[in-house]
């Protein structure tokens, strides 16, 4: 029988999840035996027309990762779509826009002006600034549009699962395959990864105290943490409560709290605000009764950049999407 | 049935003179109208099981379970019983003989839940537990000790924590008598959404001597506490339409939650965070209201509908 054709594509990121495939080590070698690659631009030679050759849903699964912001991955991801039977949204950044997605507190003018002009080390005398369309001699060369707005891949296409993580950890990535050669699926939209939050599977919430609080707000550089204390009982926000579980805790092992990668469990549509609300919940809760308006606002104050913070990785699927320009 | 609660308070419940003023101010009965969803009716039921006349079913323990706690009973109450403590010693009672109805009391499902202990942080009254059981942790509501605040749901980063529909507290319930109004709202009024909380602010609208509120221009929904008001749901009503959120409560020290705590805090870091979306941070507004400065809400709600209607609606940026 044929093996399964799969094909792994990569818009707005930074190449942490094509990494992430190599990453499962010999394991890949189980991965290549079972299935039959015919599309994966940074590693192998296929091209465009040879998936434009391809019947509808000939494809048995594409992996996405990255987030869409520009025509041709636009264009890519339809016609991914049209031509596999599965769509697999690979990594933060298909899943909830990822760290590109902060891209949507600016828009396409404020960007390039910045990366073209602004910034110390260009050297860009005459200010140009790329073009969709650009006369170079009798030749016209076309660039793909760049849109002010970062989109998650489900606000492009329609998603059948979710590999969350940034990048998605090797045994996550080896679940979500077997699950897929086996055809043991859950139902469709279901991020593959555990239901429950951080909390559950944390080293540290063994010695957590009865009632959590927090009685400031420390950023990470300020303190170094006690390897063994919850985060929030030092005053250093860790989004864990929030955050869908499956990554392994790597960060906090490596004494560094949860940022919010694997984005909100089921249930939530916004991850931020979620986080947000856990944060202010518990924020000098101790005292609450005793804390003057200006005592409440210096406390929250503390929070430099909130939706920087709480929406790291989920800006664009997050209700607001973009900063209103 | 032999009581064992209730037995003491057999007095106290002939000292009810069944006038009803309680119902003026009775969420429940509000929504229903029927007696048995009001104060008067349930201390009627709880005479009976005392006496004896009746016994206990699973319908009369699910209506004694449906109460929020926020006492405007009490406070109009002719004769001064102690409605909220019998009715805490009911629920004991009830428990004890056997029956678990859900009423108003919180539901934590266990799927979701992570023991991450927010919840058990935020509740004054202590009603959640979080236990070793062996290997893993079990986390319990006590049925008696819930006064169905909601503040835990607020709180909850995995929306774990939910109440039954039907009284209009559920997060669905709240976003959509928000979202009916923003969409019904044509006539280029501003739409503007208040919340108040049971306790502080909406019996007081009940009364006829208000000074004159601008009309149709914002929406009123009740909820018990503003502790119960989570960013999500006020994030949600922006992205729906909404020009302002106002959110009002009881003023510091006086709310039986301390829920107006959590949401001062929760709300002026959600405007820190609107400020860095470039939604102006006077569309959302945390107002404290004593009980009975009827004066002073509609003032406030007038005021901030001015300003909102200057700013307009927020500018939606399509792709």
């Amino acid at each position: 029988m044929a093996k399964p054709k799969v094909a792994f594509y990569w818009c707005a990121s930074c190449g942490g999840c094509e990494e992430a495939v190599v990453d499962l080590a010999e394991d890949i070698l189980k991965v290549v035996e079972a299935v039959d690659i015919v599309f994966w631009p940074v590693a192998m030679d296929f091209k465009k027309k040879d998936v434009e050759a391809m019947k509808d849903g000939e494809i048995a699964v594409s992996f996405i990762n990255g987030a869409v912001r520009t025509e041709e991955q636009e264009e890519m991801v339809k016609l991914l779509r049209r031509k596999s039977g599965l769509v697999i949204a690979f990594g933060s950044c298909a899943h909830l826009g990822g760290i590109p997605g902060l891209a949507n507190f600016w828009n396409r003018d404020t960007i390039f002006e910045r990366v073209y002009k602004e910034v110390p080390s260009i050297a860009n005398p005459k200010g140009v600034l790329p073009k969709t369309k650009t006369k170079v001699g009798d030749m016209e060369l076309t660039l793909p549009e760049f849109w002010d707005t970062v989109r998650t891949l489900d606000q492009v296409i329609d998603v059948d699962y979710y590999i969350p993580g940034c990048a998605p950890p090797p045994d996550i990535i080896m679940n979500a395959v077997s699950a897929i050669l086996e055809g043991k699926l859950p139902e469709k939209g279901s991020v593959l990864a555990p239901d429950k939050s951080l909390c559950d599977t944390c080293p540290r919430s063994e010695k957590k105290p009865e009632k959590i609080s927090m009685k400031e707000i420390k950023r990470p550089y300020e303190i170094i943490p006690d390897s063994e204390k919850c985060f929030l009982e030092e005053g250093i926000i860790c989004l864990g409560p929030a955050t869908r579980s499956g990554c392994g805790e790597k960060c906090i092992n490596a004494n560094m709290p949860c940022r919010g990668c694997f984005g909100p469990t089921k249930e939530v549509i916004d991850h931020g605000a979620k986080g947000l609300s856990a944060i202010a919940s518990i924020l000098g809760i101790e005292d609450e009764e005793k804390l003057s308006e200006e005592d409440v606002q210096k406390l929250v104050d503390k929070i430099v950049d909130p939706a920087g913070l709480f929406y790291m990785y989920s800006l664009p699927s997050s209700l607001l999407r973009r900063k209103k320009i | 049935m032999e009581t064992k609660y209730l037995k003491n308070w057999e007095n106290e419940l002939n000292i009810c003179i069944r006038c009803g003023y309680c119902y003026e101010h009775c969420h429940l009965f509000k929504l229903s109208g029927w007696e048995v969803d009001s104060p008067r009716g349930k201390l009627l039921l709880l005479y009976g099981l005392t006496t004896g006349e009746i016994e206990p079913s699973s319908y009369i323990a699910e209506k004694i379970f449906q109460c929020f706690y926020c006492g405007r009973c009490e406070g109009s109450c002719s004769a001064n019983v102690a409605v909220r403590d019998i009715f805490t010693d009911a629920k004991a009672e009830l428990l004890e003989v056997g029956f678990d109805p859900e009423g108003t009391v919180v539901s934590i499902d266990e799927d979701f839940c992570s023991k991450c202990g927010l919840c058990v942080s935020v509740c004054k009254s202590e009603a959640i537990t979080i236990k070793e059981d062996g290997e893993d942790k079990k986390i319990a509501v006590d049925k008696v000790k819930c006064k169905g605040c909601g503040l835990c749901i607020a709180t909850c980063p995995s929306e774990a924590i939910t109440q039954k529909e039907g009284f209009e507290v559920s997060q669905k319930e709240l976003l959509a008598k928000a979202t009916n109004f923003i969409e019904a709202e044509k006539n280029g009024n501003p739409k503007i959404v208040v919340f108040c909380c049971n306790w502080s602010t909406y019996p007081e609208l009940q009364l006829s001597q208000l000074p004159v509120q601008k009309k149709d221009i914002s929406m009123i929904i009740v909820a018990m506490c503003v502790g119960r008001i989570g960013p999500d749901l006020i994030l949600d009503i922006f992205s729906r339409g909404a020009w302002g959120v106002m959110v009002a409560g009881c003023p510091p020290e006086e709310c039986q939650h301390n829920g107006n705590y959590k949401a001062r805090r929760r709300i002026l870091l959600l405007k820190n965070l609107l400020g860095q979306f470039n939604i102006a941070q006077q569309r959302l507004e945390l107002e404290s209201i004593e009980p009975g400065e009827s004066a002073k809400l509609t003032q406030v709600m007038n005021n901030f509908s001015e300003r909102i209607k200057k700013l307009g609606p927020i500018y939606k940026k399509e792709v």
